[in-house]
C-alpha cells in the first residue's frame, strides 16, 4: 500500500484533460488523483453548488451516479462523495466534502443533477443530513415516524431484541 | 420491423391493422402448436424424483467417517465464527483420550442461507453440504438441526469446494 | 388497490358505497368520513386531525414513538390545487401483481389521464448497508446476493471488483473468462425473466411460461457450475469459488444454441405482435436529457439513445477483449426499452460464445491471504448489470469488516423516473411503463 508505487494511475483521456481543464481554469480548486484514475475534488460546503454547476456546464459532467456519505464518527464528521462521469468522454470525479456532525446540513444538488433528488432523499433517511433547498425531503426508506437515522455510527435501536433460536450473538 | 398502428387510423390502417393482427395471431399459435410435438420439461414432482445435482448446497451436515463411524468434527468453532447470521452453535465436549468433539451440534435450518462457507472454513473436511431439499416440518422446532438430524454419511461424489487452506481444489473434480 | 371507480356526480347519501379512497373534489380532507379516513392511512401510521375512528387497532406501528402527524404523500398536494374539481387519488400496490414486488404508486387521477405519480418504497428495506457493516467481507458476497436476486452473480462480481482493487490483487485469467461467461448467462437470465412479466402484465401470460422454461435450462447451468440456483456465493476475491464442473462447456452451448432456437418464437409470440406494438410503442417516453439527468442506466438508458455501456466505456473484467455492440433504440418508450433487452440477449449469446472459445486454462482462483483485511482506503467500483450501472462503494478502516459500503443500485433510480415518466399516460399504461423499467425491490429497497 504504497502510495508512490504507482505514479502514474491509469487515467483515460477524458479524465486527463478535465484535469488540465480544471487546474487551467480553476486555480483555487486543488484537484487530487486518486489511486483509480479519477480526478477528486475536495471542496467546503458553501462552495458545493457553484463547483458542481460549473463541473456540469463547462466540464461536460452529466451524469451522477452515486452520492452518499460516510459517517467518520470519531473525526466528528460526515463525509459527503459524489461520483460524477462524463458519458460523451468517460472523464470521472469524485466531489466531497466535509460536513459537521453536529450541524449535519448540506446544501443540495437536486437543482444541478436531478437524480441526487433520490439520493439525498436516501442520505436523509439513513443519515439525517439536511440538504437545503432540497424540493422534497422526506424519507424515502423508512417510515416518518422512524426515531433516528439509523446508518450513523452511533445509533442505537432501541427495539427488544428477537429472539433466537440457537443462540444469542 | 413494420411501423406502429397509430391511434387515429383511417379505415384503410385499420384494415392494416386487421391484417397484421391475424397474422400474428396465426404465428402465435403456430408456435403454440409446436409444442404438441416437443417433450415436456417438467416433471410430476410427487411421483417422479427430481435429481439436483450432487453438489447443491441445501444444508451443511455433518459428515460420519466410515472407518471409524464417528464423527470428523473436533469442535474446533472455525464455522461457528464465520457462519455470516451466526447459527451453528457448538458444545466442545472432551473423551477420554483428550479429543475434543461436539457434545452438541446445532444448526438453525430457519435462519441458515446456504452460502456454504461453514464448509469452506472447515480444516477437516467435516462438513458437506448435501443436496437434500425435503425440509419440510410440522413445528418450527424442527428447524433446529441437532447432532444427530446433521449427521450424514457422505458417499459418492463430494462436493468439491475448496480444501485445507492453500490448496485449491485438491484431489480436483470427482468423477 | 384497483379502487379506480369513476365517481358520479355528487350525491348525497351515495358516498359510502362508492368511495373507497379520498376524493377530493368535495372539499376538504376533514370532511371525508371517519371510516374512508381509516382506509386511506396506507401504511396505518398517519395521523389526521380530528380522527375520531373507534374500532380494531390495526396500526403495526403503535409501538414505537409517535411524531408528529403526518399527512399523506398526495393528498395534500392535491388539495392545495384550487378547482381541480375531478381529480381523485388513487393507490396502486403495495401489493400490486404487476408491480414487481411492494411498490406502491400514488396516482393523481382526473378521469383516467394521470396527472401526478409519487412512488413510495421501502417495504421490502431490509438494512443491507447495515448489514455489511456488521458482516465480514466473506459474509456480505453471500450477501450482496441478495440485493438484486435476479442477478446475483453481478453483485457478487461489483463487490469482489470493488474489494480486488482495495488489496491490490488481481484475478487469474480464467477468472475473469468465468466472470464474464457468468455474468452474460446472468443478464441472458434476468432479460428472459423480463421478457415473461413484461408480457404478463400487459396481460400475455403465455410468453411467461415460454421465457420461464429458458429462464430454468441457464438456472440448471448455474447450479452445475456453483451448487445454487438462485443464490450462488460463487465470486471470490481473486477469482471464483471453483472452476468449471467437467462438462460444463457442453452445457453452456447447449443453452446457448436453444436460446437461439427459442429468441424467434418469441419474437413471433409478442415482439412483433401488432396488439403488444400498440400497447408499448409512444408510450412512457423518456427523453435522453431526462434520462440522463435522472440517473437512468443500463437498458432504460439505452433506449433513450445514450449508447452508453459499462462493458465499453470503463471495462471491467476484461470485456475489452469481446467483440460486441451496444444496442441502442432511440425513441425511448417502453417498446425502445423492450427492444433494447432482446438484442442484448443475442449480444450476450455471442459474448459468451467467444469467451467458452476462448477459455484459456489455468487455476481459476488466485493466492490470496485466507482473512480479508484490506488497507484502509475507499473505492468505487462498478459493473453493469442486467438493469444498468451497479455500482459498490467500500470504505474499509483496515478492519475485517468494511466501515461502510454503499450500494448504486439503478433499480433505484429507474423507480424515481416514475415521478414523470407516467404522467398524461392511463393507468394501464403504468403497468407498461414499471415493467418497462423492471425494477428489482430487492435491490431498489435495499
Amino acid at each position: 500500500m504504497v502510495e508512490g508505487d504507482k505514479a502514474q494511475p491509469a487515467m483515460n483521456d477524458g479524465t486527463r484533460q478535465v484535469l488540465e481543464a480544471i487546474r487551467r481554469d480553476h486555480p483555487d480548486w486543488q484537484p487530487e488523483v486518486t489511486r483509480w484514475g479519477e480526478v477528486q475534488l475536495r471542496v467546503g460546503r458553501e462552495d458545493l453548488q457553484a463547483v458542481a454547476r460549473a463541473l456540469r456546464d463547462d466540464h461536460g459532467f452529466n451524469y451522477c451516479p452515486s452520492e452518499t456519505v460516510v459517517d467518520y464518527v470519531k473525526e466528528g464528521r460526515f463525509e459527503l462523495d459524489v461520483r460524477l462521469f462524463n458519458l460523451d468522454t468517460g472523464a470521472k470525479l469524485v466531489l466531497k466534502s466535509d460536513l459537521p456532525r453536529d450541524d449535519a446540513t448540506c446544501p443540495t444538488l437536486a437543482g444541478v443533477w436531478a437524480t441526487c433528488k433520490w439520493h439525498e432523499r436516501e442520505i436523509w433517511d439513513m443519515f439525517g443530513v439536511r440538504f437545503e433547498g432540497h424540493p422534497d425531503l422526506r424519507r424515502v426508506f423508512l417510515s416518518e415516524s422512524f426515531q433516528g437515522y439509523p446508518l450513523r455510527k452511533d445509533f442505537v435501536d432501541a427495539r427488544k431484541p428477537r429472539p433466537r433460536l440457537v443462540r444469542q450473538r | 420491423m413494420e411501423a406502429a398502428v397509430t391511434r387515429n387510423r383511417s379505415f384503410r390502417d385499420f384494415l392494416i391493422y386487421l391484417y397484421r393482427a391475424a397474422r400474428a395471431i396465426v404465428l402465435g399459435h403456430a408456435v403454440t402448436l409446436k409444442h404438441l410435438f416437443r417433450r415436456p420439461v417438467t416433471i410430476r414432482y410427487p411421483e417422479e424424483e427430481y435429481h439436483a445435482t450432487p453438489w447443491h448446497r441445501t444444508y451443511p451436515a455433518l459428515v460420519i467417517d466410515e472407518a471409524t463411524r464417528e464423527l470428523k468434527c473436533t469442535a474446533c468453532m472455525s464455522c461457528e465464527r464465520a457462519c455470516p447470521p451466526g447459527i451453528i452453535a457448538i458444545e466442545r465436549a472432551q473423551g477420554e483420550d483428550k479429543k475434543t468433539y461436539p457434545g452438541e451440534f446445532w444448526i438453525d435450518m430457519l435462519r441458515c442461507m446456504e452460502c456454504g462457507i461453514c464448509v469452506e472454513v472447515c480444516p477437516f473436511d467435516a462438513l458437506e453440504m448435501v443436496p437434500e431439499y425435503k425440509m419440510t416440518a410440522y413445528h418450527p422446532d424442527d428447524g433446529i438441526f441437532d447432532k444427530e438430524r446433521l449427521a450424514v454419511v457422505v458417499r459418492g461424489p463430494k462436493t468439491p469446494w475448496p480444501r485445507r487452506k492453500g490448496s485449491y481444489l485438491e484431489g480436483g473434480w470427482p468423477t | 388497490m384497483g379502487g379506480a371507480r369513476t365517481r358520479p356526480e355528487p350525491q348525497t347519501g351515495a358516498r359510502e358505497n362508492v368511495i373507497e379512497l379520498p376524493v377530493l373534489a368535495e372539499g376538504s380532507v376533514e370532511e371525508i368520513s371517519g371510516r374512508t379516513r381509516q382506509r386511506a392511512r396506507f401504511r396505518g401510521d398517519f395521523e389526521y386531525p380530528g380522527d375520531d375512528f373507534e374500532g380494531p387497532n390495526v396500526n403495526r406501528w403503535q409501538y414505537l414513538p409517535q411524531t408528529p402527524p403526518v399527512e399523506d404523500l398526495l393528498v395534500e398536494e392535491v388539495r392545495e390545487i384550487e378547482g381541480n374539481e375531478r381529480e381523485m387519488v388513487m393507490n396502486m400496490g403495495p401489493q400490486h401483481p404487476s408491480t414487481h414486488g411492494v411498490l406502491r404508486c400514488v396516482l393523481g387521477l382526473r378521469g383516467e389521464a394521470i396527472t401526478r405519480c409519487r412512488p413510495d418504497i421501502g417495504y421490502l428495506h431490509r438494512c443491507h448497508e447495515k448489514l455489511n457493516e456488521l458482516w465480514s467481507y466473506q459474509g456480505t458476497i453471500a450477501l450482496s446476493d441478495r440485493l438484486d436476486y435476479l442477478a446475483a452473480m453481478t453483485n457478487e462480481l461489483a463487490f469482489v471488483l470493488a474489494v480486488e482493487k482495495l488489496l491490490e490483487i488481481e484475478p487469474t485469467e480464467r477468472a475473469d473468462y468465468i466472470r464474464v461467461i457468468c455474468s452474460e448467462l446472468q443478464r441472458i437470465a434476468s432479460h428472459l425473466l423480463f421478457f415473461g412479466t413484461t408480457a404478463l402484465d400487459l396481460g400475455a401470460v403465455t410468453p411467461f411460461l415460454h421465457s420461464f422454461r429458458e429462464r430454468e435450462a441457464v438456472y440448471d447451468v448455474f447450479e452445475y457450475i456453483s451448487g445454487a440456483r438462485l443464490l450462488y456465493n460463487y465470486m471470490r476475491f481473486g477469482g471464483v469459488r471453483t472452476d468449471f464442473p467437467p462438462g460444463t462447456d457442453k452445457k453452456i452451448r447447449e443453452v446457448l444454441d436453444l436460446l437461439e432456437n427459442r429468441l424467434p418464437e418469441y419474437h413471433d409470440l409478442l415482439s412483433y405482435n401488432p396488439i403488444f406494438a400498440v400497447r408499448t410503442q409512444g408510450v412512457g417516453v423518456l427523453s435522453r436529457d431526462d434520462a440522463i439527468a435522472w440517473g437512468a442506466a443500463g437498458p432504460v438508458l439505452r433506449g433513450s439513445g445514450v449508447a452508453y455501456d459499462l462493458r465499453k466505456a470503463d471495462p471491467y473484467s476484461g470485456y475489452e477483449k469481446f467483440d460486441f455492440k451496444v444496442c441502442v433504440e432511440e425513441s425511448g418508450d417502453v417498446w425502445a426499452r423492450f427492444m433494447v433487452r432482446m438484442k442484448e440477449i443475442e449480444e450476450s449469446i455471442k459474448i459468451i460464445r467467444q469467451a467458452l472459445d476462448g477459455l484459456p486454462e489455468g487455476d481459476a482462483r488466485g493466492q490470496v491471504p485466507r482473512f480479508i483485511k484490506p488497507p484502509p482506503g475507499e473505492v468505487y467500483a462498478r459493473v453493469e448489470g442486467p438493469r444498468g450501472e451497479l455500482g459498490c462503494y467500500v470504505v474499509s478502516d483496515g478492519s475485517d469488516k468494511p466501515y461502510r459500503c454503499h450500494w448504486r443500485t439503478p433499480s433505484f433510480h429507474h423507480v424515481s423516473l416514475l415521478e414523470f415518466v407516467p404522467v398524461g399516460h392511463l393507468v394501464a399504461d403504468v403497468v407498461a411503463i414499471i415493467g418497462s423499467m423492471d425494477p428489482v425491490f430487492g435491490e431498489v429497497d435495499k
